[in-house]
């Protein structure tokens, strides 16, 4: 096995709340290996968009990053000092923030947020760098001349297309995607995502893509990482967790979304609503909503198991598993 | 094409040619946007109706067209075959308020937040004049039970604050309920939600449907679940319905180019992302097509024609219950250029 880009390794994030610490990240742990697609899913409040705040140390008070360490290429991010940080985000880790599009400077043109970029981390002369804010247009997507644009000026989808050419300016080897097309039409949505894609060929991305949309996460990504309540509760490679998921909580996101082909048949989605993470137990989060599981079971705490070959899940006694699955 | 069964029956709603333009520009360059442009269907009871589109297709105009919320710029209104524009034509009298219903897509902001829930609820009873002081509690616990929410006598004391967003919609349902309207419009109620929930939603709008005969319009950009719940489909492209037909069957074999690309584009988990190659261009222009005359789609529809540019495809019948506006499926196909 190659060594992998970043590793997270049993990481936890608190926010301090008056009513006691709620834990957005529980004990989570996964690796992204080179030029793979890794996506996280999950409902509002899972603590997806935590993990990635974690991974470029943007967390603020009251998050409070309790434990854990997150290794890239070897180094640990959060024993780094404030200026080994500064140095490290962009240029080895950048980020495409969820609402991108309204992430720009409204008064700045889109070429100088993009060479502002380039001066604060290289020594790139001023020429050079408008040369280069133009061809990264260009990569994405965008007419040259469109550097002398202002935000408003450009339609959605090109505004996040231009998120896309600041974020990889530098050539970061890792990509994190929050939401990175939610409030885009599903036909601007494709287009960019085909971009992506084809990006990831020619630069050797890794991408650590965070949405919602299972349908999209499994077209779009190698390996699939299921979250509920702060915890990882199911990881495998996208065609498996899309046949085979074993994590109730997976099979029920998987049923909340309609097929567009095929019979009409009824669905029923997650009864019940997400947990607090105020004081949550440590026994299995998703046990008040679940319908599989052998309740009597149900208290014993979930231990992340490989029980098919490269599928990871977070089982306990009660949970039924697939045939051949190792118990 | 013989008449269909349902066409014997009146529908609840039938809404003919109805037009929304707004002025833009000044006084020495007028311009017109036309948000809707030219709409007519048929609603007919226990039916849901989706209609998709993308944003800015003018979904959410027509809805509060039919809302009375704005005037229409031309067109008619039919509600149980009363023309409704011409009996009232400044403001909905409160008749039609209690048979057209809306439901909003923003759970969070269209409950007020310094009033219970049960007030919520009893407004509209009391309103409309539809239940007694006495009674009020009775039927809001009864609402309450329809949507699903328990209990209701505790839910009822509860503000908007405390209750998440599936079950706020819920909430904006069992409002909606109150008055027993024959018309639902329901502006995008599950864009809002967490994806674990929204079935929910859509599902008590099937059940609604079923036993109690409303008629919905469910407006939204999701494709799936416009097939999901929606008996009919209507697809808008810049304020025109470019195709309608029974969901299922539209979604099959999609006839417009337009509902093709949104098909195409959809994420598809048992193919990987190459194989949906689009042929129409994503963003053909930056500003949406609204042109005298041709076709709204012309400019980024891989198929186009040299009529495309000149004339407005007309409705074309292309099975039962199916239309399309599209130059390609007219009777007579002009060759492409």
């Amino acid at each position: 096995m190659t060594k992998p880009i970043i590793d997270i390794r049993n990481l936890h994030v608190q926010y301090l709340t008056p009513n006691g610490p709620a834990e957005a990240v529980n004990d989570v742990s996964f690796a992204i290996q080179p030029g793979e697609v890794f996506g996280l899913a999950g409902e509002s409040g899972c603590g997806k968009s935590t993990i990635a705040g974690a991974i470029l140390r943007t967390l603020r008070a009251p998050a409070v990053i309790t434990g854990g360490e997150i290794l890239f290429e070897g180094r640990d991010i959060l024993s780094m000092s404030s200026d080994q940080i500064e140095e490290f985000r962009w240029k080895h880790v950048a980020m495409v923030f969820q609402g991108a599009m309204n992430s720009l400077n409204p008064v700045i043109t889109i070429g100088s947020q993009i060479t502002d970029a380039l001066h604060r981390h290289t020594t790139i002369s001023k020429q050079d760098a408008w040369q280069r804010a133009g061809d990264l247009l260009e990569t994405v997507g965008i007419e040259r001349d469109r550097v002398t644009a202002y935000p408003h000026e450009l339609s959605g989808g090109m505004r996040q297309r231009a998120v896309i050419a600041i974020a990889i300016a530098l050539k970061p080897p890792l990509l994190i995607m929050d939401e990175p097309t939610t409030a885009l039409d599903v036909v601007v949505q494709r287009d960019i995502l085909q971009q992506i894609s084809q990006l990831k060929e020619v630069l050797g991305l890794s991408i650590l893509f965070i949405t919602h949309d299972m349908s999209l996460l499994v077209e779009f990504c190698d390996r699939i990482g299921i979250m509920y309540g702060g915890q990882l509760v199911e990881m495998a490679p996208a065609q498996m967790i899309f046949k085979t998921p074993i994590h109730p909580y997976t099979q029920g996101l998987l049923s909340s979304f309609a097929p567009l082909k095929g019979p009409k048949v009824k669905l029923t989605g997650i009864p019940g609503s997400p947990p607090s993470l105020i004081n949550a137990p440590h026994t299995c989060r998703f046990e008040p909503r679940c319908t599989v599981c052998n309740k009597a079971q149900c208290h014993d705490k979930p231990q992340m198991r490989e029980v098919l070959p490269d599928h990871w899940v977070a089982t306990h006694g009660g949970m039924p598993l697939p045939e051949g699955a190792k118990v | 094409m013989s008449e269909h069964e349902q066409e014997a029956e009146l529908p609840i709603l039938e809404v003919t040619n109805l037009s929304k333009h707004f002025s833009l520009g000044n006084w020495w360059k007028p311009a017109i946007f036309k948000a809707v442009n030219d709409v007519s269907f048929k609603l007919h009871k226990g039916e849901v109706l989706s209609v998709v589109g993308e944003s800015g297709s003018g979904k959410s105009t027509l809805a509060r067209l039919i809302a009375r919320l704005s005037n229409p710029t031309e067109g008619r209104i039919l509600l149980h075959g009363k023309d409704i524009l011409a009996q009232e034509p400044r403001k909905a009298s409160l008749a039609y308020r209690r048979q057209v219903q809306m439901i909003f897509q923003d759970p969070f902001g269209s409950l007020s937040p310094t009033h219970p829930i049960g007030y919520h609820i009893e407004r509209p009873l009391q309103i409309h004049k539809l239940a007694q002081s006495k009674d009020l509690e009775r039927e809001v616990a009864t609402l309450l039970e329809t949507v699903g929410l328990h209990p209701p006598a505790d839910v009822a004391e509860r503000y908007p604050f405390q209750m998440s967003g599936g079950q706020r919609q819920r909430v904006a349902i069992a409002r909606a309920l109150a008055v027993q309207p024959d018309i639902i419009l329901a502006d995008e109620p599950t864009s809002m939600l967490d994806v674990s929930i929204r079935m929910e939603v859509l599902n008590l709008i099937e059940k609604l449907k079923t036993e109690r005969g409303i008629g919905f319009l469910y407006i939204t950009h999701d494709l799936a679940s416009a097939r999901y719940v929606g008996d009919r489909t209507m697809v808008m492209y810049a304020g025109n319905v470019v195709e309608e037909g029974e969901s299922c069957a539209l979604m099959e074999n999609p006839a417009h180019p337009y509902t093709q690309l949104l098909l195409a584009s959809v994420p598809d988990p048992s193919s990987g992302l190459s194989t949906g190659e689009t042929t129409a261009k994503a963003e053909g222009t930056r500003k949406p097509p609204n042109r005298d005359k041709g076709c709204p789609f012309a400019s980024r529809c891989p198929m186009r024609m040299s009529i495309c540019e000149e004339k407005m495809p007309r409705r074309t019948s292309l099975a039962a219950n199916h239309f399309v506006r599209c130059h390609l499926h007219e009777a007579d196909p002009p060759k492409p250029a």
